[in-house]
């Protein structure tokens, strides 16, 4: 594959981009722009009820199904996907009239309801309308901001006759400015290549049934592949998706790098084109996500009366109703740090675990909800937003997203959720996750408020005895390591940082060897053998594990990873694991004093490296004389 | 009001059905002048062959057919309708609890409660308007119970609904 210079992709994007802008079509003032549509995505088998209401009589489409209805058949979308929350809009939009459009044949029923927590659902609307051709409708609800706070609006559809079929059904507003609305979704993936394709694949199906051209027209997909071996040919069937698209290859510098460096390519590459972007989504390569949701992001956002941040509720691939975060408070109000004083290196995710049956939860999610930080799983920002903060800063993997949404807030922004988005990803967590988790909340909690080490170095001695408890190597190596790469000052975010994490990442990884899937039963073997004689098989979490009590004494030790389902056995008392565990804690302690001792110096040497790092001249020159590619575009 | 012949097509001016008075049917309710509640032994007729042919069940088989009499040993002519919570019908074949009318994609069988994708294929919604009653399934892709070709089936969501699609109730008399 020819590769080319950063600077030279750089003009091929400029030139993307031109192209690209002159086939957008920009939004006039009083132009009824749709806000938002019908999820019809879902694929997982038993979710209906997230997207339509679960009755007898109430039809559930599966997804890409025609909403052909029967006689009487109902369709009612008060639900967590096809509710319309608009306390976003109401709050962070200009003040916007609301419309329902309603594209029908045949004779239907139509109400459209006000939910709110405490009070009766209340129809504000009814229509009953009639056509044997393709027909539309249109229903005035007023302005936006009259709504009541913490409102939820939805409609219900009764079908009046044989063949009838609702063809769409959409939020609308007239446009209260003109915008050009031009809004570019930027991916980075390293080994998922496949992931993307498939979910601009999806994008594509979608499409095909027509209700988001013009959001389509106005958006491009923006990949940066840093896969080994992909070359043009991997992606040469993107022509056929009829997305805008520009796929580039370069180094691979961490999701967090890889970030930075797509996002500087596209800050030189709209300066040399000359045209305006108005919102730039980041987003990650293993996400799930409807393009409904990705359109009631661009809906969101066409007439912002703000920067804010907006990120999205993110659901558990592997349980699907289970909300794993809605953003997130850094280092404070954990369970270990509940209080406002940011003291801990762990997070708050909000609404964490709630499970979502039917109208569970909608109430809540009607209201405004800010949070201090959002994730780069998705993340929407004004493009002008990044030349005022800055890049993310060179953070391999982990944290990147949070100290961006630290720095933002400093300067003045805010962060929200956005009830009408939802996507699904993996929690995943390891050794090497673990490094870079505490190494750079570390780093984030210096920067951000933590002047003084009393609870971090209380932390650490918290993990050092648990790991010691059980003698385990690998765990108290995650947290040598940590400490002594923040107290050398010369290997995280740095110019060649992106190695160092590499070579880390690898060792890491090596310590997962240890892990295989062993049956309960052997298991129960162990630990009743211990048992007979007086002893313990102690079993734990491969991270985070209490300190073992003295008594009785342990026999033998099995780590558990719920990530990979895998688990370790090891016996704790073995001369040449003491020994290893040995030099490992030497290393710990004295690291862990250096921290304490010098943690002003600490602050100060990373509160520089981040404003370096997080400058499109530190990025401009990591780029330089590495290989870059235009895959496709 | 509909113009209505009496070919196999209900139609009106514009070759569709336009009943607006279809209703569910979710309480006891009267036919022909007889009271029919929760419980009432019942047997079905196709629309146009009222008297002629039945909806029969054969339990030992597990099938639905459709039959020329009420009279030994058509006994699976018999259904016993349950209203359930929510407005549904469950159709038990002579009362047995092991035997409801069940309905799945494009098919009628025999059989006990089951879910199928969280639907339950034996929960029947029971509509009438002035052209007789008409039932299907709580079931995501089955349409109408319907005649075709001497067989009970569910059509596809898609057809248009004719005579085919209505079906008469009478109160089970067994016929000595």
């Amino acid at each position: 594959m020819t590769t080319t210079a950063f600077s030279q992709t750089v003009e091929a994007l400029a030139g993307a981009l031109g192209l690209w802008a002159r086939q957008t079509r920009p939004i006039a003032k009083g132009e009824m722009v749709r806000i938002q549509g019908i999820d019809l995505s879902n694929r997982i088998m038993g979710l209906d009820d997230l997207f339509f209401v679960d009755e007898p009589d109430h039809f559930r489409p599966r997804h890409g199904q025609t909403l052909r209805l029967l006689n009487q058949e109902i369709l009612n979308t008060g639900t967590l996907r096809n509710s319309f929350f608009p306390q976003v809009l109401s709050s962070h939009g200009q003040d916007m009239n609301l419309w329902l459009k309603l594209r029908f044949r045949g004779r239907f029923q139509i109400i459209v309801y006000q939910s709110r927590l405490g009070h009766a659902d209340m129809p504000l609307a009814e229509r009953v309308v009639s056509s044997d051709e393709p027909a539309t409708e249109l229903i005035e609800l007023g302005p936006i901001e009259a709504l009541p706070r913490g409102a939820r609006l939805f409609w219900v559809a009764r079908a009046l006759s044989d063949g009838c079929e609702v063809l769409d059904v959409t939020w609308e507003v007239p446009a209260p400015t003109a915008t050009e609305g031009r809004m570019v979704v930027t991916m980075r993936t390293f080994g998922r290549t496949r992931d993307v394709q498939l979910l601009l694949q999806r994008f594509q199906e979608s499409a095909h049934r027509g209700a988001h051209g013009h959001m389509l027209a106005n958006t491009l997909f923006l990949i940066y592949d840093s896969s080994p071996d992909v070359s043009p040919a991997t992606y040469a069937d993107l022509a056929d998706t009829g997305l805008n698209t520009f796929v580039l290859s370069g180094p691979n510098m961490g999701g967090g790098g890889n970030m930075s460096l797509e996002l500087l390519a596209l800050q030189k590459a709209v300066e040399a084109s000359g045209i305006t972007v108005n919102e730039v989504v980041l987003a990650d390569d293993d996400l799930q996500i409807s393009l409904e949701s990705l359109s009631r992001n661009w809906g969101s956002t066409l007439f912002r009366r703000d920067n804010a941040f907006h990120t999205l509720p993110v659901f558990m691939k592997s349980e699907p109703r289970r909300l794993w975060e809605d953003g997130g408070f850094w280092g404070r109000f954990t369970k270990e740090s509940p209080r406002g004083q940011r003291t801990g290196v762990g997070p708050r995710l909000l609404r964490h675990h709630r499970d979502f049956r039917g109208l569970d939860h909608l109430d809540d999610m009607a209201k405004l909800h800010h949070a201090e930080y959002g994730t780069f799983i998705l993340l929407s920002m004004p493009f002008g937003r990044i030349a005022e903060i800055g890049l993310p800063i060179a953070f391999f993997l982990r944290g990147d997203d949070i100290e961006y949404s630290l720095r933002h807030a400093m300067r003045g922004g805010i962060t929200l959720s956005n009830p009408n988005m939802a996507a699904w990803h993996e929690p995943a967590h390891s050794y090497a996750q673990e490094y870079m988790s505490i190494a750079h909340g570390i780093i984030i909690n210096m920067a951000y408020g933590q002047d003084k080490p009393d609870e971090l170095a209380a932390f650490f001695h918290s993990r050092a005895l648990g790991h010691l408890s059980v003698s385990d190597v690998a765990g108290l190596t995650v947290y040598a390591e940590a400490l002594a790469d923040l107290v050398a000052m010369d290997r995280l975010m740095e110019p060649g940082f992106a190695d160092h994490y590499i070579a880390m990442i690898t060792r890491f990884k090596s310590f997962e060897s240890a892990f295989t899937v062993i049956p309960d039963e052997v298991i129960d073997t162990m630990r009743d053998a211990s048992q007979r004689e007086g002893k313990l098989t102690a079993q734990a979490r491969f991270l985070y594990m209490p300190t073992q009590p003295d008594e009785p004494p342990i026999d033998g030790v099995v780590l558990w990873n719920p990530h990979t389902e895998r688990r370790s056995i090891y016996n704790p008392n073995d001369a040449e694991r003491i020994a290893a565990l040995s030099i490992v804690a030497a290393r710990f302690f004295v690291s862990l004093s250096a921290f304490t001792q010098g943690y002003d110096d600490l602050r100060a040497h990373y509160a520089k490296r981040m404003a370096v790092t997080s400058t499109p001249a530190f990025w401009s020159e990591v780029a330089q004389s590495r290989p870059f590619a235009v895959l496709h575009g | 009001m509909v113009e209505r012949d009496m070919s196999d097509t209900l139609i009106d001016s514009h070759r569709m059905i336009r009943f607006d008075d279809l209703e569910r049917v979710t309480a006891a309710f009267s036919c022909d002048g007889k009271w029919i509640a929760n419980g009432a032994r019942v047997s079905f007729s196709p629309q146009e062959h009222v008297g002629h042919l039945y909806l029969d069940g054969n339990v030992h088989a597990s099938t639905v057919h459709l039959v020329p009499s009420r009279q030994a040993p058509f006994t699976g002519t018999n259904w016993q309708i349950r209203l359930n919570e929510g407005g549904t019908w469950s159709l038990l074949n002579q009362g047995q609890e092991a035997r409801m009318l069940a309905g799945s994609g494009h098919f009628v069988s025999l059989g006990k409660a089951t879910l199928i994708d969280s639907f339950d294929t034996t929960r029947w919604l029971l509509y009438r308007d002035l052209g007789g009653f008409r039932l299907r399934p709580c079931m995501r892709d089955s349409g109408w119970l319907a005649l075709r070709d001497g067989q009970a089936v569910l059509t596809g969501r898609d057809e248009p609904v004719t005579r085919t699609h209505y079906w008469t109730i009478t109160p089970f008399e067994p016929v000595v």
